[in-house]
């Protein structure tokens, strides 16, 4: 699967709640219920997690109190990445995720693959920042 | 077994097929007119050379799992700990796959190239789960 980024950085292809991901693999549901509670500290349960993915026309989204896809969508935007107001956002900070946030939080060792199931898709921080660099460089070369 | 004639992966995931240094390897004068300008900036080359002697100079690169006096970065850490340590073919195939030091390679790129490396991860990972 090809990478599809949601609004605000998050990876779809790699998140288990992911429609075609809950598809393949039923059982995400249960294993992401718990990953979310152990690394993130909400408990959802499993049979809400499934979600079309924000960038789809009118989708069945699991965060639906997410305060960035509309603000992005308002401003015809893309992502958080093309906005001048991307530095010190308080509606993407409310949704910002670092690794080293995560385990900070959570005070313990973090085995690879609970990082790459539960938490690197969700690691927007520095994805849009590389997206902003590669944004500004692409000026440059234009300029 | 991560090597065919049209595509080559690297230990950690690099797709190696498209790479300059690769091709000029195999003599592709394109692809060493790829690296004329990049070579000359650092010095490896004066200002009248140019593909004759990127061609003649190689090969420059022929893989993680090729002759070793032959790789473009032999002092690689993934490769020097997946195939000289561990004794595998690629890093997907470790029992502590994917490693923090791995993340913080994927997120600590050469500039410009982070796309790559996280591709890499990403194909790393399709790999494990076959």
């Amino acid at each position: 699967m090809q990478p599809i980024l949601t609004r605000c950085g998050y990876r779809c292809d790699l998140c288990l709640a992911y429609k075609p991901n809950v598809e393949k693999h039923p059982e995400n549901r249960q294993k992401l219920s718990d990953g979310w509670h152990k690394y993130f500290g909400f408990r959802l349960p499993p049979a809400e997690i499934c979600c079309d993915g924000c960038m789809s026309e009118d989708p069945h989204l699991i965060d639906q109190a997410c305060p960035v896809r509309p603000c992005v969508i308002e401003r015809g935007l893309e992502s958080c990445a093309q906005c001048r107001d991307y530095g010190g956002c308080d509606k993407l900070a409310q949704r910002l995720v670092t690794y080293e946030g995560v385990k900070e939080r959570v005070a313990q060792e973090i085995p690879g693959d609970d990082r790459e199931c539960f938490i690197r898709p969700y690691e927007n921080k520095r994805r849009l920042d590389a997206l902003r660099n590669s944004q500004v460089e692409g000026k440059n070369e234009h300029d | 077994m991560y090597e065919t004639e049209e595509r080559i992966i690297a230990v950690c995931g690099l797709d190696c097929t498209g790479c300059p240094l690769r091709r000029a390897s195999l003599g592709d004068v394109e692809a060493a007119q790829m690296l004329v300008g990049w070579w000359q900036a650092e010095g490896w080359l004066k200002e009248d050379e140019g593909v004759d002697e990127v061609l003649a100079r190689g090969p420059h690169c022929l893989g993680c799992r090729g002759d070793r006096s032959k790789h473009w970065s032999a002092e690689c850490w993934i490769l020097q700990c997946c195939v000289d340590e561990k004794g595998l073919a690629s890093c997907h195939e470790c029992d502590v796959f994917p490693c923090e030091r791995l993340f913080e390679w994927v997120q600590n790129p050469p500039p410009g190239q982070g796309d790559k490396y996280e591709e890499a991860l990403d194909r790393l990972r399709s790999m494990r789960e076959g």
